[in-house]
């Protein structure tokens, strides 16, 4: 529509704009307050992944330490070997049971967490028991358990007069494989329960009121409703816990090492076996570099399907009122006045009733979906707490009462000698001292110190860059660098401690705190800014402008008005930087080499090493001492720990 | 208090124009309104003036004086937000002394500030307790005392009042506009709601899609809407518009809607459109519903076929089917038309307004 006036001004605005036109500057403050995460990360998993790329095109001789560039030769002498091609498939296959079973089991778990039940906030805490328990724990227990001769599965069936023998369950190679799965699910499951039940948590209830009027029965409605609404989150849980499930290790190595044989070699054990039983650094490299290509493509179609586009998130930040107002212009004025007075009554049908008789009556149907449900509760409380408590029991015996023949499952007399084993070496008397006991209380502070220092230097360093992410969200350059940093969480951390150890050597942090340290940043520094960022969203931008108004300079409004403000936020990253730093395992034992800096993890894993009769009752003490901590943490902090996972994974 | 001056204010994310070109002298202790819909730009053209954003062309002035390039501490404004952005961790009163701690200022001037604010506002009982224990209206009475205390030069409000329900919207209207009579202090409203603007301002400007569409005392833009926009937004229920024929006869403007013949003198559009009317055949009348009233008391006339009443208590808004046009208009509520009937609404030149249907220009 020609309009030479509006066009007339149009050109003499544009004209004065150019001679008004000011300097358009860049704001360069949140970068500024992410660049020592940035750097961080950089010099920690960006240059050691470099690293482990260049070592795996190179031959090593570790003796005279000469390196001979070989290219691609040991990708190309690896990959048509049956042990490698066999492996790949191991690892495939735990990835998919795992990934299935533990995907139905959450949910199965989250919607009984999510019904009305006396006792339910008990049990939402409860079943985080298992997740919170270190892996190594986890093995320690569950092996023992499946324990060839004095284990408890034997002691029980025999008790019960099923088997009149023990059975060697870990010896046959599909049973040990499929057992080691198992125990996974059991440790990863409440984690996906947890994230589901939050959602379902979210769910308008309307929905499904909406959908009872409509007639749909509660299987129906499941389907429906329920999952249609979970789709996203089950989506990130997939995806996350195939990732994890490729880079599981530490469960092979406490309760099969691989065996027998090699039924459960699965592929970051050949890596790890490869690098530092057989020290073939290159070839290790290699083995471990090839798993970071499947992590690699998960997290590209994790951000594919998280990230919202570039276009949309432009679209998303500009109101969708600026078009739309300007083109409600004259024309759709003058379309309105010609819309027709509506008198559509008799073209709607009426329809007949429903009859959709319930199958049961209902007073039965409630009272088996009663019985249904407390059947449900025990079985998850069991389900999480009985292993737990089995450790406890066994902490609690003698060392000669464990290794009873034949095997049983009843206790002998409880008894508190192995905590005075492991906590106070020095002043017990009776009975065997074993070395490796001694060093519990050692491993325990090491374990203290490192996740002291982790977490406050997590907390500092990623609430700093998650408030600039969170409030730069459209710079481009910023988008960028996010995205390389959800990247980075993405790839397993197997592959960075080859590299971390070979530079540790040359700068003398194998066995020292600080090295740990370091090494545990590039596993948690992303997740920590990622969870920051996904609290701070959350917090309303108009705080930091009223600061600004009232005086605040920029640095002041995020010291005096954000952080105090984000208490809750910075708690739920804090336990989670510890929990990670007290639960680690396999960096703890490559980089650690003396009793002076292993944490609790390895010491256990020491335990295993040299296991003699007289141990078996310190290991279970140490182990129950390891997982108290991280269990009281998850019990209490509960609530905290799920609405951050959630705002840590889920908001794009 | 200080006057403002925007000047040619141009604002820019990313290649969309929020505010453009914007143009307004605020008189010192004027109470001027932004009004448009969300989008317009409006909140944009406020935080210029805080200093929140930093234009992309043009200039902010406090008393003439360039402050564009100024920090918003540096500029003696205060600013009540839309969710009040009351910081949690601290107490009201904590809340309130806030912005006189980080200047600085002697403990016994900032008792007696806080105390005068706290006076003002009625929340001497509450000066101790946390945002979170505090109602909404309580709460936007905190985030106002925060704003006064320290007797700024301009106060800026960004729809301070949505937040709150109804009944409490219209209480604390009024005690805004007493507060600011009292006070003298330039402020700049920000608003979607006409009524609340209508009722605040000294002067209203009515923004659209970045640009400014007229800017003059409340009655004067309702009286007077320069355009179809101002027209459609300002007044509730929407003025009633139609899609007329035009002719120029014996000094009077002959406009034909369907079967009806509506003759306005010619007085009724200004003298510099006269010229425009010589080649036009259609125009855009505009009658708001309050002055289509049912009889036959006016001269202009429409008849029509009563389909919806709504009683609304003091009038009672009819929707009449005027040639498959649907009009509203009022009535006594004790005379309503019952749907089916056949009515005649009347309406005084006086009150038509005619718009160029190309542009939307009032004629």
């Amino acid at each position: 529509m020609a309009n030479t006036l509006l066009d007339k001004v149009s050109t003499d605005a544009a004209l004065e704009m150019a001679v008004l036109q000011r300097h358009e500057r860049r704001d360069w403050f949140p970068f500024f307050l992410s660049l020592p995460a940035l750097l961080v990360v950089f010099l920690i998993i960006g240059v050691p992944l470099v690293y482990s790329v260049v070592l795996s095109l190179h031959r090593i001789n570790i003796l005279t330490n000469r390196w001979i560039f070989v290219g691609l030769d040991n990708y190309l002498q690896i990959l048509p070997q049956a042990e490698f091609i066999s492996a790949l498939e191991r690892t495939a296959y735990f990835a998919a049971i795992t990934v299935a079973v533990g995907l139905v089991l959450g949910v199965a778990m989250a919607l009984v967490l999510n019904m009305n039940f006396p006792g339910r906030g008990l049990l939402r805490g409860v079943v985080l028991i298992p997740w919170a328990m270190a892996p190594v724990t986890v093995g320690v227990l569950w092996g023992w358990i499946f324990d060839g001769s004095y284990g408890a599965l034997n002691g029980l069936l025999l008790d019960l007069g099923l088997i009149d023998r023990p059975i060697h369950w870990l010896g046959d190679g599909t049973a040990a494989f499929n057992l080691v799965a198992l125990v996974y699910v059991w440790n990863q499951a409440p984690l996906t329960a947890l994230l589901v039940l939050a959602n379902l948590q979210s769910m308008p209830e309307n929905l499904h009121k909406a959908a009872r009027i409509d007639g749909a029965g509660g299987l129906r409605r499941f389907f429906s409703i329920t999952l249609p609404w979970l789709r996203p989150v089950l989506l990130l849980i997939l995806i996350l816990t195939t990732i994890n499930s490729i880079m599981a290790f530490d469960l092979f190595w406490t309760m099969t090492r691989g065996g027998p044989g090699s039924a459960t070699t699965v592929f970051s054990w050949l890596g790890y076996s490869y690098a530092f039983q057989f020290l073939r650094f290159a070839e290790g490299a290699a083995i471990l570099y090839v798993l970071t290509v499947p992590c690699l493509l998960l997290a590209w179609a994790y951000s594919r399907w998280f990230f919202p586009s570039v276009e949309s998130q432009r679209a998303a930040a500009v109101s969708p009122d600026f078009t739309r107002t300007g083109r409600r212009d004259v024309e759709s004025l003058v379309d309105e006045l010609g819309a027709k007075i509506g008198t559509s009554r008799e073209s709607l049908a009426r329809l007949p009733l429903s009859d959709r008789s319930p199958m049961l009556p209902p007073r039965l149907r409630r009272t088996l979906g009663r019985i249904a449900l407390a059947f449900a509760v025990v079985a998850i409380f069991i389900w999480s707490v009985g292993p737990f408590l089995w450790l406890v029991v066994m902490s609690l015996q003698k060392s000669a009462d464990l290794v009873r023949t034949p095997p049983t499952v009843i206790p002998g007399p409880l008894t508190l000698v192995n905590y005075r084993f492991v906590l106070f070496p020095q002043g017990v008397a009776d009975g065997q001292s074993s070395v490796q006991a001694t060093r519990v209380p050692l491993g325990i502070v090491n374990s203290l110190i490192v996740g002291v220092c982790v977490t406050v230097v997590n907390l500092v360093l990623g609430s700093i860059a998650g408030y600039a992410y969170s409030r730069a969200a459209r710079s481009r350059l910023m988008r960028g660098t996010l995205w390389a940093l959800m990247l980075t969480r993405m790839t397993p951390s197997l592959a960075l401690i080859l590299p971390f150890f070979l530079v540790f050597k040359t700068l003398n942090l194998i066995d020292t705190r600080t090295g740990l340290v370091i090494a545990y940043c590039s596993l948690i520094l992303p997740l920590a800014i990622w969870m920051m960022k996904g609290y701070l969203d959350g917090l309303p931008p108009n705080l930091e402008k009223a600061a600004l108004v009232d005086g605040c300079t920029r640095l002041q409004a995020i010291r005096k008005i954000v952080l105090p403000v984000a208490r809750p936020g910075l708690v739920a990253t804090g336990i989670f930087c510890f929990l990670v730093s007290w639960n680690e395992f396999i960096f703890a034992l490559i980089l650690t080499g003396t009793p002076a800096s292993q944490t609790i993890p390895v010491t256990i894993a020491g335990f295993l090493v040299q296991l003699r009769f007289y141990d078996y009752g310190p290991m279970f003490a140490a182990s129950v001492l390891a997982v108290i901590p991280p269990v009281i943490i998850a019990l209490a902090f509960q609530r905290y720990l799920v609405r951050g996972m959630l705002s840590g994974s889920l908001k794009g | 208090m200080a006057s403002v001056t925007l000047q040619h204010l141009v604002k820019q994310f990313r290649g969309v124009c929020a505010v453009n070109g914007l143009d307004i002298a605020i008189a010192q202790g004027e109470f001027l309104t932004l009004l448009g819909p969300s989008g317009c730009g409006k909140s944009t053209a406020l935080a210029c003036v805080a200093g929140l954003e930093k234009p992309s062309a043009g200039a902010v002035l406090f008393d003439q004086r360039d402050v564009t390039e100024l920090e918003p501490h540096q500029r003696n404004i205060a600013l009540v937000f839309q969710d009040f952005a009351l910081y949690p961790h601290m107490s009201v009163r904590e809340n309130i002394s806030f912005g006189l701690r980080q200047k600085k200022l002697d403990a016994k001037i900032i008792t007696t500030q806080v105390t005068a604010a706290a006076e003002m506002l009625d929340l001497g009982t509450l000066l101790d307790r946390r945002p979170s224990e505090l109602s909404g209206g309580q709460r936007q009475r905190v985030a106002v005392g925060r704003a006064i205390v320290r007797n700024p030069a301009v106060l800026l409000m960004d729809e301070p009042l949505s937040n709150l329900d109804a009944g409490l919207r219209v209480k604390t209207r009024t005690e805004i506009k007493r507060l600011q009579r009292e006070l003298g202090t330039t402020t700049v409203f920000v608003t979607h709601d006409q009524e609340e603007a209508m009722v605040l301002s000294d002067r209203v400007a009515v923004m659209r899609a970045g640009e400014l569409q007229q800017i003059g005392p409340p009655m004067e833009v309702y009286r007077r809407p320069a355009n179809l926009f101002v027209a459609g937004f300002i007044g509730s229920p929407t003025m009633n518009f139609f899609n007329v024929d035009v002719a120029r006869q014996d000094g009077k403007l002959l406009c034909a809607l369907g079967a009806h013949r509506i003759e306005l003198p010619i007085d009724t559009v200004s003298a510099g459109s006269m010229q425009w009317f010589a080649q036009a055949r259609h125009a855009i009348l505009g009658v708001r519903p309050t002055d289509l009233v049912a009889g036959s008391g006016s001269k202009l006339r429409l008849d029509g076929e009563v389909f919806l009443v709504e009683p609304i208590g003091p009038i009672c808004y009819l929707n009449v089917d005027v040639g498959g046009q649907a009009v509203k208009g009022v009535c006594e509520p004790d005379r309503a038309p019952a749907p089916g009937e056949r009515i005649t609404l009347s309406f005084p030149a006086s009150r038509v307004h005619v718009f160029d249907p190309n542009g939307g220009r009032r004629l």
